[in-house]
């Protein structure tokens, strides 16, 4: 149901184009129908995924394969010292650039010139925000409804006028008292809610919520418990680990109008790793599947209740949650699939009509994309692990990928016209000796692995070809059969987000500072741009008073990142961890 | 006679292969892992709060995820080895953190703490 016409945000989105101007009134004009049309919005970027499709294409083409070789920066906004670098996504409307720094600071920027509008800084509960190894991250807004809604890492969901930066509300969604304790994903906004995930996948708490708030005055509307939530998770738990479970659905997920369901990505089961090994459905610290950890969600938007689920790591043994807020809608030959990467490095096509009843999503296809893996041999078309490589208590040598996945959190790319998905993965290994964990007390929210470890180069591909360092790839394939079209080698696996575009080129911010841009038909290196220091945010594209701009966040460090020095070395030895820049390049 | 073993660099492997007519003579010399080597002489003093305490199996419970290799190997965290630190400022640093390192004084027991503060010192300046 929505309460505003299609017709009626076509012509607010007009009136926007026939103004071309920045108006910092129009910023507040962000309608529940202008999201839900935001893919025929290209000259703004109006939510983490740009919009619905989840694609992270824009039809905006003014800069091409042609005169991408002229792109050059146009302004930069430093926003000073930002711990462990930027990584949200920022937003473009109307004129306007929003994005948000580390610790929950919003700027608001002029989006042709990068003159400062208004900046907001949270004041957070330091204490219960740094309990967690999560801090200080904030990967991003929801723009909407007049307001901009930031999530904060002690629990607080916050709505600012979106034209002034004055707080509208401020409210604690989230209470300790479970263990969890904040937030680090970019909220969505689904009709007159905005909704967003907690973290806790390493934490000994429960129930790692996903909320549904309402926009107005920001109270609960709903809320989903990824575990523990109902008696089939709970059953699936034994000895009432899922108390101390983790689960959480820490990045942004997205939203399907044809079924009114949101699709939302989980969090892995706490302790990680198991060190009962194969006997997991009987034994060990959490007996069962886990339900519904490391599995991909999908919740009636208006109640919040359990439509469908599937569970990519059943009994997720490795960390390689589902967290990944990417959900391709992907129409061809009468259905409607819906493509989500996990961390392990697979590709999983879903039959998005599948929903309904809480019952399993059906499987159209899934494939992998990690090269080096070997913590399974494969999957099925059907999304059925083939082959696990359990790791009981003890030493294991070269499993691979480490436990910072094949994929990481942030998003692939999606060209419509050419069929093309295209997505990252990030090659490298590790040593671990797997634990028998101390069980820590109910809801404590301590943190809670079961093994220590030291990541290396992988020494093989699971086709057996050998290889003598980490690496990372980009690779475009049909995203439905998995086909590969292109693929190119990075030295250094790249961790942030690709943004793909009408003028036919891929954008990849590089893990060495190195912007590139690719062409979308067959990968060459049309134009690169050193930005000073790695990427692992977001990348969009906008349009301000008939010019096309590409905004880049840079900065770096992060749980990943931090095996790069020991991977690579240099550049990674010296590479600030405390800086960041938003970096707006056009022709 | 081929070991492969986690944490290759750091283990000491001393072998020494005899061939002699008719004779095959394998001698095999200590495997001392340097983690293992701080443990055992950190435990016992513990093991009063806790019949069969492992400070490895507490550091890898709640330090893993920054510090790998139990310590001995730079990545999101710093190598905790060689530290030239005081054992009373690894305490303060375990009890209350540095930006983005979390404080566990509400996660541990002060005991706890100690035994951490007391193997990081132990450890030898080795890095993997």
């Amino acid at each position: 149901m929505t309460r505003w016409t299609t017709t009626a945000a076509v012509k607010a989105i007009s009136a926007v184009a026939f103004l071309g101007f920045a108006s910092q009134a129009m910023a507040a004009d962000v309608t529940w129908d202008r999201l839900l049309n935001a893919q025929n919005d290209d000259a703004n970027w109006m939510m983490y995924h740009k919009d619905f499709s989840g694609h992270h294409h824009s039809g905006l083409k003014q800069i091409n394969t042609k005169n991408v070789k002229d792109l050059k920066l146009a302004w930069q906004h430093n926003p000073a010292a930002t711990k462990r670098g930027i990584q949200g996504f920022p937003l473009a409307v109307d004129g306007m650039v929003y994005y948000t720094t580390t610790s929950g600071t919003i700027w608001a920027l002029n989006g042709a010139t990068g003159q400062p509008v208004w900046h907001h800084a949270a004041k957070i509960d330091v204490e219960r925000a740094e309990g967690t190894f999560y801090n200080p991250y904030n990967r991003g807004l929801a723009i909407g409804h007049g307001n901009v809604y930031m999530g904060t890492t002690d629990g607080r969901l916050i709505a600012l006028n979106a034209k002034s930066g004055e707080v509208v509300w401020d409210n604690e969604i989230m209470t300790v008292a479970k263990g969890n304790k904040g937030f680090t994903g970019a909220p969505v906004i689904v009709k007159d809610m905005v909704i967003l995930g907690a973290n806790g996948g390493e934490l000994a708490g429960c129930c790692g919520p996903i909320y549904a708030v309402d926009a107005k005055s920001g109270s609960v509307t709903w809320q989903f418990d990824t575990i523990g939530g109902d008696q089939r998770s709970r059953d699936s738990w034994g000895n009432d680990s899922w108390k101390i479970g983790g689960g959480g659905g820490w990045m942004t997920g997205s939203y399907d109008p044809a079924t009114n369901t949101v699709w939302w990505g989980t969090a892995n089961p706490a302790p990680d790793y198991d060190y009962i090994g194969g006997d997991w459905m009987n034994n060990g610290p959490r007996p069962g599947l886990n339900l519904y950890s490391s599995s991909v969600v999908v919740l009636d938007a208006d109640s919040g209740e359990l439509s469908a689920y599937f569970q990519e790591m059943p009994h997720d043994a490795w960390d390689f949650d589902s967290a990944v807020g990417e959900f391709l809608m992907i129409e061809k030959d009468g259905k409607r699939n819906m493509v989500h990467p996990n961390k392990g490095g697979i590709i999983f096509v879903y039959d998005a009509d599948s929903v309904g009843g809480g019952n399993e999503l059906a499987v159209n296809n899934a494939y992998m994309i990690g090269e080096t893996y070997n913590y399974i041999k494969g999957v099925t078309k059907e999304g059925r692990l083939v082959g696990r490589r359990e790791l009981p208590e003890g030493k294991h040598a070269d499993v691979c990928p480490a436990i910072d996945g094949a994929i990481s959190w942030n998003t692939g790319a999606y060209n419509p016209k050419r069929n093309t998905y295209f997505k990252l993965t990030q090659e490298f290994c590790f040593d671990i000796e797997v634990v028998n964990p101390e069980r820590p007390d109910d809801f404590s929210g301590q943190a809670y692995f079961g093994a220590s470890w030291t990541s290396k180069a992988p020494k093989q591909k699971a086709d057996g070809t050998p290889v003598d360092a980490a690496y990372g790839t980009l690779q475009a394939r049909d995203p439905l059969t998995g086909k590969l079209k292109w693929r190119v080698e990075y030295k250094y696996p790249v961790l942030a987000s690709l943004l793909s575009t009408g003028g036919d080129l891929v954008f990849v911010p590089g893990a060495d500072g190195m912007f590139d841009a690719r062409d979308a038909k067959s990968g060459k290196l049309l134009w690169q741009s050193n930005m000073g220091t790695g990427a692992h945010g977001g990348v969009i594209t906008y349009m301000v008073d008939g010019k096309q701009y590409v905004a880049v966040v840079t900065g770096w460090g992060s749980h990943v990142a931090g095996n790069y020095p020991g991977l690579f070395g240099a550049p990674f030895d010296t590479m600030s961890t405390d800086t960041g820049t938003l970096m707006v390049y056009s022709l | 006679m081929l070991f492969n073993v986690f944490m290759t660099r750091l283990t000491y492997i001393s072998l020494a292969a005899v061939w002699a007519i008719g004779l095959n003579i394998s001698v095999t010399y200590a495997e001392d892992d340097v983690t293992d080597v701080a443990a055992a002489q950190i435990n016992p003093k513990y093991t009063h709060y806790k019949e069969n305490f492992s400070v490895k199996r507490l550091f890898a419970s709640r330090c893993s995820w920054c510090h790998q290799g139990y310590g001995l190997k730079e990545a999101d965290g710093p190598r905790l080895s060689g530290t030239d630190k005081s054992k009373e400022y690894i305490i303060e640093q375990i009890a209350y953190g540095k930006s983005p390192m979390p404080g566990f004084r509400k996660q541990l027991k002060p005991w706890q703490i100690e035994a951490l503060a007391d193997y990081i010192k132990a450890l030898p300046d080795v890095a993997l």
